[in-house]
């Protein structure tokens, strides 16, 4: 069992407000449908529906947009933690799947290199002079960075890493999941039997993880892993072997049994084949387990979606009560998945979180409350 | 942060990209390539030369890669971008789409070899592959993995690959 990282502070941008309780507050109230937002692109007006946390600054600059999601909730997380930061032994580590790709939708002469501009930009914005570092790998670069966070503490090279993801809207990317018929009109439905897929979030949520004993914390992080497919661009492996392993590997650097994970959260996109990986790897693992899927409210936020998934986790911990849920019983051909029922109080000492990207991916982190520390 | 003398590379090859026409030669053989775009072309070069002469005992699920960049997969990404601005979602090729994502480039590197170890991407303002490479070594210390394949495609022309191992397995060798 290697040594827990803390989680001593958190920044948030989302649609359901810009702080952890507010987050919290929305996923524990009643499941609220994706508006419907007009814009104006290249000329032409474009409908979207979608969970976004500033409509009206994306559509003044795609660029803009994604920066200040990225600064707003890493300096309120930094803020919360209250530091010491040292450019020495800190470091900011940022995941996004996309990065500002629609700044290329206003302006197509943007250099060769503009991911790199986006990067100088942010670095520029925070001006923190720690060295930050940027991870571009789809749905689960958020929570690579979170998992390549503890490495760099429990490996001795950083006492203190803020780490996170963030998501800025992309009418690019929306319209790649319109073409390839991955949008549910009804939105996101984690393992309905009737799911058609995805449904569209954005935002930014960032941690400060800690390798000292805090006088408080949300949390600790026990385990991490990561596994790639090495099988498909875009969909999971059907047996879902690479991800099992994850999920064995964070469970064994956490030093717990399946037995001992209390609760988890699931990647659960609302797609057929993810959830059908997802459900029957769970099934094999865990049996029956109380199970919730954040992106049925949320949204699928993309590289921030593993992020998400942890403050989700830390809400459950601090309330001890699942969000709601609605029984659902998969009928694929795959087991049978029963989610836990509505708001349920149930003891929650340790959870399981997933993450599972296109491209093939797969991160599984351990987290638990911080019982030696005075919870925040 | 200094990772590279916690490493030393088994391998190495520097390329510098011909044309894009002579890279689509390079695969033009092979179907299963038909709907990568340049950058992973570009990243498959990288990696096939890197492995040109086999690679051994390679162990799979204790190999991981992690690729390095300041551009991304910018070209598919102003493709589609061009497309959305003359027509909507319609003219978008649905095979094509996956391109818009380095995740499609990591995965090709991770596929050519089977390789399920962890794998990352970095976007590197400076060029200097500093932040994979930390990543590289910090994944070994780790114990998640006991070598990395570095893979770095820039803005210049440059390609860069490498097959890294924990330096002091290299030195428990030769002692």
């Amino acid at each position: 069992m290697k040594m827990p990282v803390y989680l001593t502070g958190i920044g948030v941008a989302s649609p359901f407000g810009n702080t952890p309780a507010a987050f919290w507050n929305a996923l524990f109230s009643p499941r609220r449908d994706a508006g419907e937002t007009e814009f104006t692109i290249a000329g032409k007006t474009r409908n979207v529906t979608a969970y976004l946390t500033g409509a009206k600054e994306y559509q003044r600059s795609a660029q803009e947009y994604f920066t200040t999601l990225c600064t707003r909730a890493i300096s309120q997380a930094m803020s919360e933690d209250g530091g010491p930061f040292s450019p020495q032994r800190a470091c900011l580590l940022i995941g996004s799947g996309m990065g500002a790709a629609d700044a290329l939708l206003e302006n197509p002469d943007l250099s060769l290199d503009y991911p790199a501009q986006i990067v100088r930009m942010v670095r520029s914005r925070l001006n923190t002079g720690l060295p930050l570092q940027f991870l571009s790998n789809a749905c689960c670069a958020g929570a690579q960075a979170i998992a390549y966070g503890c490495d760099l503490i429990r490996s001795g090279y950083c006492d203190r890493v803020v780490a996170g993801g963030v998501e800025a809207f992309s009418y690019l990317v929306y319209s790649g999941f319109q073409r390839l018929y991955s949008l549910d009109p009804q939105g996101c439905r984690p393992f309905h039997p009737e799911r058609k897929g995805i449904g569209v979030g954005d935002g930014a949520a960032f941690f400060v993880l800690s390798c000292d004993k805090p006088r408080r914390a949300y949390g600790r992080l026990l385990g991490c892993a990561v596994t790639s497919d090495a099988y498909h661009t875009v969909a999971p492996e059907p047996q879902g072997k690479q991800a099992h392993r994850a999920v064995r590997l964070a469970l064994q650097e956490a030093g717990l049994s399946p037995s001992s994970i209390d609760a988890v959260v699931a990647h659960g996109t609302g797609t057929r084949q993810n959830d059908q990986v997802e459900a029957r790897l769970l099934y094999e693992l865990f049996g029956p387990v109380a199970l919730t899927a954040p992106k049925g409210r949320i949204g699928h936020t993309g590289g921030a979606s593993g992020a998400f998934n942890l403050l989700a986790a830390l809400g459950i911990l601090k309330f001890q009560r699942l969000p709601d849920s609605t029984i659902w019983r998969m009928e694929d051909e795959q087991p049978q998945v029963s989610l836990e029922h509505t708001q349920q109080e149930k003891a929650v000492q340790n959870i399981l979180m997933n993450c599972f990207a296109f491209g093939g991916t797969n991160i599984a982190m351990v987290c638990s409350g911080a019982e030696d520390t005075e919870p925040i | 942060m200094e990772a590279e003398n916690r490493m030393c590379p088994l391998r190495w090859n520097y390329t510098v990209f011909a044309s894009a026409e002579t890279i689509d030669t390079f695969f033009s053989s092979d179907k299963s390539l038909r709907t990568t775009d340049l950058f992973t072309r570009k990243a498959l070069l990288l990696i096939r030369r890197l492995f040109q002469d086999g690679y051994g005992s390679l162990d799979k699920n204790r190999t991981g890669v992690v690729l390095s960049t300041d551009i991304g997969p910018r070209e598919s990404l102003r493709d589609t971008a061009q497309l959305l601005r003359s027509g909507d979602y319609r003219q978008i090729n649905p095979s094509f789409f996956p391109n818009v994502m380095a995740s499609t480039a990591l995965s090709a590197l991770t596929k050519e070899l089977g390789i399920h170890g962890p794998a990352g991407s970095f976007v590197e303002a400076d060029k200097s592959g500093a932040d994979a490479k930390l990543y590289a070594a910090v994944q070994m210390d780790a114990g998640r993995c006991d070598s990395m394949i570095y893979i770095r495609i820039d803005s210049d022309g440059w390609g860069e690959g490498k097959w890294y191992i924990p330096s002091r397995i290299k030195k428990m060798v030769h002692e």
